[in-house]
């Protein structure tokens, strides 16, 4: 299958659901449904934490932490009703009890409300083991909005001291919703949080929506909108404001890549007649022809460095791996499993090459570039549009179960995943985002 | 030559003596034969010549070569000077042969009177003499006997004296010689008892000596008896102990080998515990390993535990959970052998 076929059989895929549906305007949350986890999760405890005051606080906290932990497959927190007690302090544990509940971990906290719907949140991490507290730590004056990025922060703080890499629980997700509503289809281009909660539609459009890619900062997104009813290239701030397209040329304007640096984006474009890979400078809109090759060339992806690009070409007849350096033109191959791979995605630690692997069916392979190895971290699922999270520790990818889009994440050692579904409509196109500025803590 | 004189010193001399003789008689020939040359030589009268007498070569003896060819050249030369003289007197004497043979008829005549005459008178004096000399040994042996009787009575009675007193002498001697004999045996047979004590008094000193060294030499065998049974008694003992000491150490290495096994059973159990509580939410590699050094109490609860000599791949976190599943594993396994408790234990450990 090439890939703009592949492009071209996504729209028509879209185009099949037009009939019959209402679409609707109301927030959906995804629904995350973790599907595997690690054999020997680390047993911890998340005591709920402790409201000072008599005001009700809006986020559940301690809730969202353990289902943050949960979901990494790698803890398993204890269910509220199991837990022994429910100390407030650290001279109120009594750590047999936890021992014997084969408890290592403690996440103990409190909700201070303050003035003007804001908190003060506090938490705690003990270790039940060594009887001590491992972390510590106080968030002031939070408001209400925030309450859950702090929460997501606790659980990157948490996972990075009891895994040593770093959370990307504070971090959102980009994607497309489709749903069809009154027999049209509507397409939404959503972020929302890291769990699902929180989307914010960015655009709304009648016609598909493809190929979000994150602004390293985090400010922006690119992306190809049909809205017109031929693709362009779009830049929009994440508030929704500067929206600006950036690529309508004839032909395909498709598969936009943020530079590393955020000045640069790599694109598709079959202006001269055939799909190459170009590079916009986004300041002044000056394109560079990066591939002059009579096939396709597409879906560019910069490596870590900045200096070189892997895109996925048919020039050997099917479509694979190949990378290039910018500064000398020098082009290699880099995919040499399978008859099938496209798709390349680099991770942000510049270690791994996710691609959508076809040997039979379509999956997530992920090639580790420090050892060559490659191993196909999905199962049996159409997978596609593999986005690293910023730690590198997981993949988000599209994929097609039930006869319906949905997305899954898996971490890079295939042993836990979790699908991220919308209760009515489709989700593709995923893309993770990097970590956010933190608050103040 | 000097060996030869030494060796044969009379036949040398006898050589000698007759090669001395030899000379004396030649030269008194010489001496002679000249004396009678000179009175022929002298003589008026009928010169009796005589017969040069034709010498014999000298009969040569073992004498000096030289000396002796000297001689015969001297001899021969004299001899020449003889011969031709002689042949000149031949012809003087030839002329004078047949007056003195006239001459010498007449005086054999003259002398055979004479002497007849003179032979006579001889017979006479000769029994004249031989009467006297009768009469004087008749006279002489007369007196002979008279003394030779006398004499003889001398001696009888000398010796009848002599006899006497040899026979006084010989009896007193005797007396002496028995007595002293008697002495002598007295001697003798004190002697002979002196020495049979003696000899007895030895042969028991060497009895006492034979048995002495006897029971010197039974002693020193049973002393060597003993020795060597000491000997082999200790050489017994000695292999008995080592093949004791050996056993103990064979006992003690089975022991050692067995504690040590218990020992690694110990710690494997213990091992084994911390690997049942290994557990973390990190990616560990496969080829992380660290030793984990715990200090236990001897109820088996841990009182501390760190890692050591960690690998490149031992992440904190890996430590960590390393550590974490040590607390989790309390108690620790008790060791089998109460002896082979250990407050430190050390292992080496991978996930």
């Amino acid at each position: 299958m090439k890939p703009v076929f592949q492009v071209k059989s996504k729209i028509l895929t879209l185009l099949f659901f037009t009939s019959g549906l209402m679409l609707s305007t109301a927030q959906a949350n995804l629904v995350i449904e973790i599907s595997e986890g690690y054999e020997n999760a680390l047993p911890i405890a998340v005591i709920p934490f402790q409201v000072e005051g008599v005001v009700a606080v809006p986020e559940d906290i301690s809730g969202i932490v353990s289902h943050n932990l949960r979901r990494s497959g790698r803890f398993a927190p204890l269910a509220n009703n199991a837990l022994p007690s429910r100390p407030a302090q650290l001279e109120n544990i009594v750590f047999e009890q936890w021992r014997s509940q084969d408890i290592d971990h403690l996440i103990m906290g409190s909700v201070t409300p303050r003035p003007n719907d804001r908190y003060d949140v506090e938490m705690r991490l003990v270790d039940v083991l060594r009887r001590q507290q491992v972390i510590g730590k106080r968030w002031r004056d939070v408001p209400r909005q925030q309450l859950r990025q702090v929460a997501h922060q606790m659980s990157d703080e948490i996972y990075l001291e009891l895994t040593g890499v770093p959370g990307a629980f504070n971090t959102r997700l980009a994607y497309v919703t489709m749903k069809i509503r009154d027999g049209e289809r509507n397409y939404t281009l959503e972020v929302s949080d890291s769990d699902g909660h929180n989307p914010q539609p960015l655009l709304r459009s009648k016609m598909p929506i493809m190929s979000p890619s994150w602004s390293p900062d985090g400010t922006k997104l690119a992306y190809v909108s049909f809205e017109t009813g031929r693709s362009n290239v779009v830049v929009q701030n994440l508030d929704g404001t500067n929206r600006e397209v950036v690529a309508d040329f004839p032909g395909i304007n498709s598969a936009p890549s943020w530079s590393p640096d955020g000045k640069s984006l790599a694109m598709t474009l079959s202006k001269d007649g055939n799909a190459d890979i170009y590079i916009m400078n986004l300041q002044t809109k000056a394109l560079r022809k990066v591939t002059r090759h009579w096939a396709i060339e597409t879906e560019a992806a910069w490596s870590v460095d900045g200096k070189s690009i892997y895109f996925n070409s048919d020039r050997r007849g099917q479509p694979q791996i190949f990378k290039m350096e910018l500064d000398s033109g020098n082009v290699s191959r880099i995919s040499f499993q399978g008859n099938y791979n496209a798709n390349p995605e680099v991770s942000p630690n510049g270690r791994y090459l996710a691609m959508v692997h076809s040997n039979n069916g379509f999956n997530i392979g992920l090639l580790d570039l420090y050892t060559n190895e490659f191993n196909i971290v999905t199962d049996a699922f159409l997978g596609e549009s593999p986005s690293f999270a910023p730690n590198s520790d997981m993949i988000v990818y599209a994929m097609n179960r039930d006869n319906k889009g949905q997305l899954a994440v898996v971490s890079v050692d295939g042993r836990a995943s979790q699908i991220l579904s919308v209760a009515d409509g489709q989700v593709r196109e995923p893309a993770w985002g990097p970590y956010r500025v933190q608050p103040n803590k | 030559m000097i060996l030869f004189i030494k060796r044969h010193p009379i036949a040398v001399s006898l050589a000698v003596v007759l090669h001395l003789t030899l000379g004396v008689l030649i030269t008194n020939d010489w001496f002679k034969q000249a004396d009678a040359i000179k009175v022929n030589m002298s003589s008026d009268g009928p010169s009796q010549i005589d017969e040069v007498v034709q010498r014999q070569p000298l009969q040569t003896f073992a004498v000096d070569q030289q000396v002796v060819q000297a001689q015969v050249e001297r001899i021969k030369a004299e001899q020449e000077a003889r011969r031709k003289e002689q042949e000149r007197l031949a012809a003087e004497a030839q002329r004078n042969e047949q007056r003195l043979t006239q001459l010498r008829r007449d005086q054999e005549t003259e002398t055979r009177r004479a002497e007849e005459a003179r032979r006579q008178a001889d017979i006479e004096r000769q029994r004249q003499e031989a009467e006297r000399q009768r009469t004087a040994e008749a006279q002489r042996q007369a007196e002979q006997a008279r003394k030779t009787a006398l004499e003889a009575e001398q001696r009888r009675q000398q010796a009848e004296k002599q006899a006497r007193e040899i026979a006084q002498a010989a009896a007193k001697q005797r007396e002496s010689e028995e007595k002293r004999l008697k002495e002598l045996e007295a001697l003798q047979r004190q002697a002979q008892e002196q020495a049979a004590k003696e000899r007895a008094r030895q042969q028991t000193i060497t009895e006492e000596v034979k048995q002495q060294e006897a029971q010197k030499r039974q002693l020193e065998a049973e002393a060597l008896a003993a020795r060597l049974m000491r000997e082999q008694l200790e050489q017994e003992s000695l292999v008995k102990r080592l093949a004791e000491e050996e056993a103990s150490k064979q006992r003690e290495a089975a022991r050692q080998r067995e504690m040590l096994s218990l020992r690694e059973t110990y710690i494997s159990s213990i091992s084994a515990k911390v690997r049942e509580n290994w557990r973390t939410p990190a990616n560990i590699s496969p080829q992380a390993q660290c030793e984990l050094v715990i200090t236990q109490t001897p109820s088996g609860n841990v009182s501390s535990v760190r890692t050591e000599n960690c690998n490149e791949q031992a992440t904190p976190q890996f430590k960590q959970a390393a550590e974490s599943a040590v607390l989790r594993a309390q108690p620790l396994p008790r060791p089998p052998v109460e002896e082979l408790f250990e407050r430190n234990i050390r292992f080496v450990f991978k996930p």
